[in-house]
């Protein structure tokens, strides 16, 4: 408040006012008062404007949730909006159960188009959210290659839900023009194993038509398969049936490797079983890094019986 | 601004306010080189004085790690980063260390923080220095016991690091409360003069009725011990538990305690008293008050950050495992030769550092008792006697405290109970 105060002549009123509140004794009462005077501040001094603009461009928000609340956010990382559900009572409806939690610094509000741009995004994730057409679930599937992958999972669908966003504000006219460039340089830091179908991948979440959630976790679970699959299908695939570039992640260790083991398909066939002990999808063509090959070659080696003897 | 002198600077200063001395002023000693860390000062004056709703991230009494922790945040970083820039020609000291009280550690010649005119955002200010944000106040703990090792390499330590003189790999803890200066920046810059210094005991308080808000004290106090309380919209700081001060704790029966920090150390680093000030604000001669002892007498005792000149009333025996360059930065030219006698103490000094926290009572005076020699042989090549000499502590009507010997006293329980209590 005395941040947007500064560059005003109102100081010296908005003062006087404030001052004039300490004088209540009771620490409640007092208290009251002051929030009741800022909040009213907060309104003439127009801070919330780009807040109640933001909401406004996202009807289905407005219309689908009973309350919208702005926190102060601890660090610049914690700034943000989520959508919270209360479990469901008798006679609750959806929209009763619904609230918007929107974390912002203070100093965020001094500058009006940054923090537009800011909330037009996250917002438009609150608002895929709640559309029923993009099917959202809050929880990803579970990768059947383990935890690694699952974060992994996690960053890709990130990268994938925040380029597909980006590209709706940007046909609204409503980002500016360098956005393109930069969800670009990040899908490119994400789906290197792409390489040449990369900038390709990247239009059809940037500039395609509708897209659900279903899609992009399938794009963000198998890239490589999917990008194999007819322009605009984005169809699930079981394992990628190709080679692995360097410096993708290893399918069953989940590690970024430029090892790959260069001849899957020679590995014994007691290796590829005890790797399927863990793996029952995997196939010599999913490929996997040297340093697994040599674990479960050594696993398999070993002579049957106990290991301390 | 008049010209006050500040005998920490070893000159005469600059400061908004005319120089204007209590009758004693609270003061006090702590010994780096004890304190473990245990926090149980942050909690007893957590417990005691900032307990309730608005006061979640304030901390009046804090223990961070050096380097790298700081509450708020770098807080030490910043405002000499500031007073760095302020002073284009460098941080400097001239002279030598001396016996003259006005002048014990020579001569500071650099811009203190209220000597930074230019450096001044909004001219009106009076004094350099910064806001911290409200992130920096977060993490009251963050780096602790993150040492420092080989320049250049991410946790990767000196394998040898940990010979002395100094380490290489090396932290330690710097535990801290409002220093109680003698020219406060905080009541320098109070745009209501809120702020104000006790004449009986120079202890700094905010005056709650008069305080708007305005946190220009946060903004001000260098070693930012001023913090602002969101829900009553009025700052607030360390109050050096005044009633106990004033001997009004009922547990005290009528007699001066030491502050709630002071008496809850667990690490024996601690002594609080209060000292007598001449006219010119210098210290009176007080032969055999510790903290006389400790500062002007042993002068083992330094005071933080002294070129930012406020002349705090807090004072450290530094750390003697820690570069000296670090330490020179830390506590001025006096860190070497503190060391120096900290590690080779004299029969007095080995006997008044068996005064720290052996009573919860502001110990006004000392006596010595000489003892039979107990030891005698070589410590790193230097001949080493110790004497167990008892040391006698005496309150402020001159009743005794308690007597303490350098040797702790050893009970060897009897075979047929070795093994119980």
């Amino acid at each position: 408040m005395l941040c947007a105060l500064r560059i005003r002549a109102e100081e010296t009123t908005f003062r006087l006012g404030r001052d004039r509140l300490y004088e209540i004794q009771g620490p409640e009462e007092r208290e009251a008062a002051f929030h009741d005077f800022h909040a009213a501040w907060f309104e003439r001094l127009g801070l919330g404007r780009v807040l109640w603009q933001a909401l406004h461009e996202q009807p289905r928000i407005v219309g689908s949730t009973r309350v919208c609340v702005v926190m102060h956010a601890r660090t610049g990382m914690n700034e943000g909006a989520e959508l919270f559900v209360c479990p469901g009572g008798e006679g609750t409806g959806e929209t009763t159960r619904r609230s918007v939690g929107i974390r912002l610094l203070p100093q965020s509000l001094l500058d009006p188009e940054t923090l537009l741009a800011f909330l037009r995004h996250e917002l438009f994730h609150i608002g895929d959210m709640l559309a029923p057409a993009f099917g959202y679930e809050p929880r990803l599937p579970r990768a059947a290659l383990g935890p690694a992958h699952e974060g992994l999972v996690q960053d890709r669908y990130r990268v994938l839900w925040d380029t597909y966003i980006d590209g709706r504000l940007a046909g609204q006219g409503r980002a500016p023009a360098s956005i393109r460039e930069a969800r670009l340089r990040e899908f490119l830091r994400t789906f290197g194993m792409l390489g040449g179908q990369a900038v390709e991948a990247f239009a059809r979440f940037f500039s395609s038509g509708p897209l659900t959630h279903s899609a992009l976790v399938a794009f963000a679970t198998a890239p490589l398969a999917a990008v194999d699959a007819p322009s605009g299908a984005l169809a699930p695939s079981p394992v990628a049936a190709r080679s692995l570039a360097s410096g993708s992640r290893c399918p069953l260790c989940g590690f970024p490797t430029r090892a790959f083991e260069t001849h899957p398909d020679q590995l014994p066939p007691a290796v590829v079983d005890r790797i399927r002990v863990s793996f029952p999808t995997w196939t010599p063509s999913c490929g996997l890094c040297q340093q697994c090959a040599d674990l479960y070659s050594s696993g398999a080696s070993r002579a049957p019986g106990p290991l301390v003897r | 601004m008049p010209p006050v002198f500040n005998w920490q600077l070893g000159r005469e200063m600059t400061y908004p306010y005319a120089a204007a001395f209590p009758e004693r002023q609270f003061a006090f000693v702590f010994n780096i080189n004890r304190c473990i860390a245990c926090q149980s000062c942050t909690m007893a004056c957590k417990s005691t004085w900032t307990f309730s709703k608005g006061q979640e991230q304030m901390w009046w009494a804090n223990v961070e790690t050096k380097p790298y922790g700081g509450y708020p945040m770098f807080w030490d970083m910043k405002i000499l980063q500031l007073l760095a820039e302020a002073n284009p020609e460098g941080l400097r000291w001239s002279g030598k260390l001396s016996a003259d009280r006005k002048q014990p550690y020579g001569r500071y010649d650099g811009r203190t923080i209220f000597e930074a005119p230019r450096m001044l955002a909004p001219d009106s200010a009076r004094v350099l220095g910064y806001l911290p944000t409200d992130e920096e106040w977060n993490s009251p703990n963050i780096y602790e016991d993150n040492p420092v090792g080989e320049r250049g390499k991410f946790f990767d330590w000196h394998k040898t690091g940990e010979k002395l003189p100094e380490h290489k790999t090396w932290f330690f803890y710097l535990a801290r409360i409002c220093n109680h200066c003698t020219y406060p920046a905080c009541l320098a810059a109070c745009p209501r003069k809120a702020i104000y210094k006790r004449p009986e005991d120079g202890i700094v308080l905010i005056d709650q009725r008069e305080c708007r808000g305005y946190r220009k004290c946060v903004e001000a106090c260098p070693y930012k011990k001023s913090m602002y309380r969101g829900n009553t919209r009025i700052s607030e700081k360390c109050v050096a538990c005044y009633p106990r001060i004033e001997g009004k704790d009922p547990e005290g029966q009528g007699k001066p305690m030491e502050t709630r920090c002071m008496a809850a150390c667990i690490g024996q680093i601690r002594l609080q008293g209060l000292v007598k000030l001449n006219p010119d604000g210098t210290w009176a001669e007080d032969r055999y008050n510790p903290i006389y002892y400790l500062v002007h007498v042993a002068k083992v005792a330094l005071p933080l950050y002294p070129q930012f000149g406020t002349a705090p009333n807090g004072y450290y025996i530094p750390p003697r495992w820690v570069p000296r360059d670090y330490l020179r930065q830390m506590f001025g030219p006096g860190v070497d030769e503190a060391i120096e006698r900290y590690e080779k103490p004299d029969r007095e000094l080995l006997a008044v550092l068996q005064l720290f926290r052996r009573s919860k009572f502001i110990i006004d005076r000392y006596a010595l008792k000489e003892g039979p020699m107990v030891y005698e042989g070589t410590l790193r090549g230097r001949r080493v006697t110790l004497y167990n000499d008892a040391v006698i502590a005496y309150g402020r009507n001159g009743e005794e405290l308690f007597r303490t010997s350098v040797e702790e006293p050893v009970h060897v329980r009897p075979a047929i109970h070795a093994n119980s209590i």
